[in-house]
């Protein structure tokens, strides 16, 4: 199958949450990954259900694939192991895993990390104490997403996600493509600075605790924290009184937002007069 | 309701939509809306305000709804967007900005800074009407 051309133009700062139907789609969306990332140059790592199958499949289809597994540049690790290691889901313990497996890549000469994997079997049959420790993960994930050279993409099985959880993951991941698309249904990047962060995209309700997370992490930035926006295309109601939440928690410390004129007007209307510390400028 | 077309070649159309449609849907309303005339800022005003009523719906009526968009005689831009939820009261339309503490519910106050917005009688779910004056046209 041809997936999404979405997932074939990811970079670095995607998290991706991308619902799967089947294997086959799973191993699709797989195939496409893989040579997107061995093609740039990345490392490409997966956490499987079925590691062996997986390899088999990513060394038939996709050209270079064998040799990578060779040498390093394609990983195919067991899910369970990783993310349960106590049969309990760990999100510290996933995050963690991800951050050292990133330092990895860097040191054996990869320009970035691109991540696979499903959580589905952590949700599979289970109670809503594990659905809210992964969309707690997923929320929380961000933050190392967007401070490291790292694309991921988290596969989710439809069949055994309940729509309630299906919306709690979908908002919790910047973007969400669905691989028999032909286009995102949610794109946003978020990647910090040293001033603070540069947001480009679309904020909505598909993408919104994703969002008040990458902000909530700039609330403590010294100096004057630097919200460039400048890229970001839309940004809905709930999106633009999270900017604004954001420059009133920084206390006394001045915060300047970057952002489209029409961006800029509709934070004028939903009161960044009243907020001292906050600058609002309107890119021309 | 009328679906005359005043301006512009596109016939009214109409389309479903849910959470994973609602990008897209932004992005056939606004090529629908431009066919229409809509330009620049109020047009980005007219999509602002769209998007708040749908995403309203999906979040709080039933996670999806269908949405239906014309120009009207007045060259005026007009989007139905329905829904089967719990209904809403005109009295929503009443509401005050909530404040900066609030994370949620300044969607259908935002949307009427910009346009008009009336919540029509139905006989189940909700349905809103947002409509927008094309700029230069009376």
């Amino acid at each position: 199958m041809n997936v999404n051309p979405v997932l074939d133009h990811l970079d670095i700062g995607d998290h991706v949450c991308c619902p799967v139907g089947s294997v086959e789609e799973c191993w699709a969306v797989a195939a496409a990954g893989t040579s997107c990332g061995l093609h740039a140059g990345h490392k490409v790592l997966f956490f499987a259900d079925d590691p062996d199958g997986l390899s088999g499949h990513l060394a038939a289809r996709v050209p270079g694939a064998r040799r990578a597994l060779t040498n390093r540049q394609l990983q195919v690790q067991a899910g369970a192991a990783s993310y349960a290691p106590q049969d309990t889901f760990d999100g510290d313990q996933m995050i963690d895993r991800i951050a050292s497996e990133a330092v990895l890549a860097q040191r054996q000469g990869f320009s970035a990390l691109r991540v696979s994997g499903g959580l589905s079997a952590v949700l599979d049959g289970t109670g809503d104490a594990d659905a809210d420790a992964v969309v707690d993960y997923e929320t929380r994930v961000n933050t190392l997403l967007s401070q490291e050279p790292i694309i991921a993409v988290c596969h989710y099985d439809l069949r055994t996600t309940t729509s309630e959880v299906w919306q709690r993951l979908v908002a919790a991941h910047p973007t969400t493509v669905v691989p028999t698309g032909k286009q995102a249904v949610s794109r946003l990047r978020g990647l910090r600075t040293r001033a603070g962060i540069r947001l480009a995209g679309e904020a909505d309700l598909a993408n919104h605790a994703a969002l008040a997370h990458l902000l909530a992490d700039v609330t403590a930035a010294p100096g004057t924290c630097l919200i460039d926006a400048t890229e970001l295309r839309f940004a809905d109601a709930r999106a633009l009184g999270c900017l604004l939440r954001t420059a009133e928690s920084r206390g006394g410390r001045a915060t300047v937002i970057a952002c489209p004129a029409h961006v800029a007007e509709c934070l004028r209307v939903l009161g960044a007069d009243r907020i001292p510390q906050l600058t609002v400028r309107a890119a021309a | 309701m009328t679906t005359h077309l005043a301006r512009g070649t596109a016939a009214p159309f109409s389309a479903d939509f849910d959470l994973g449609r609602l990008a897209a849907l932004r992005r056939t309303v606004a090529i629908g809306a431009r066919s229409h005339g809509l330009r620049g800022p109020a047009l980005e005003e007219f999509l602002l305000a769209v998007n708040e009523i749908v995403s309203n719906a999906v979040a709080h009526g039933g996670g999806r709804g269908r949405l239906r968009l014309w120009c009207d005689e007045g060259n005026r831009v007009c989007c139905q967007v329905s829904d089967d939820g719990p209904g809403l009261g005109w009295q929503a339309l009443a509401r005050p900005c909530p404040p900066l503490s609030a994370e949620e519910g300044r969607g259908l106050w935002m949307a009427r800074q910009f346009c008009s917005v009336s919540i029509l009688p139905s006989a189940r779910g909700t349905t809103v009407e947002v409509s927008i004056l094309i700029p230069g046209t009376s």
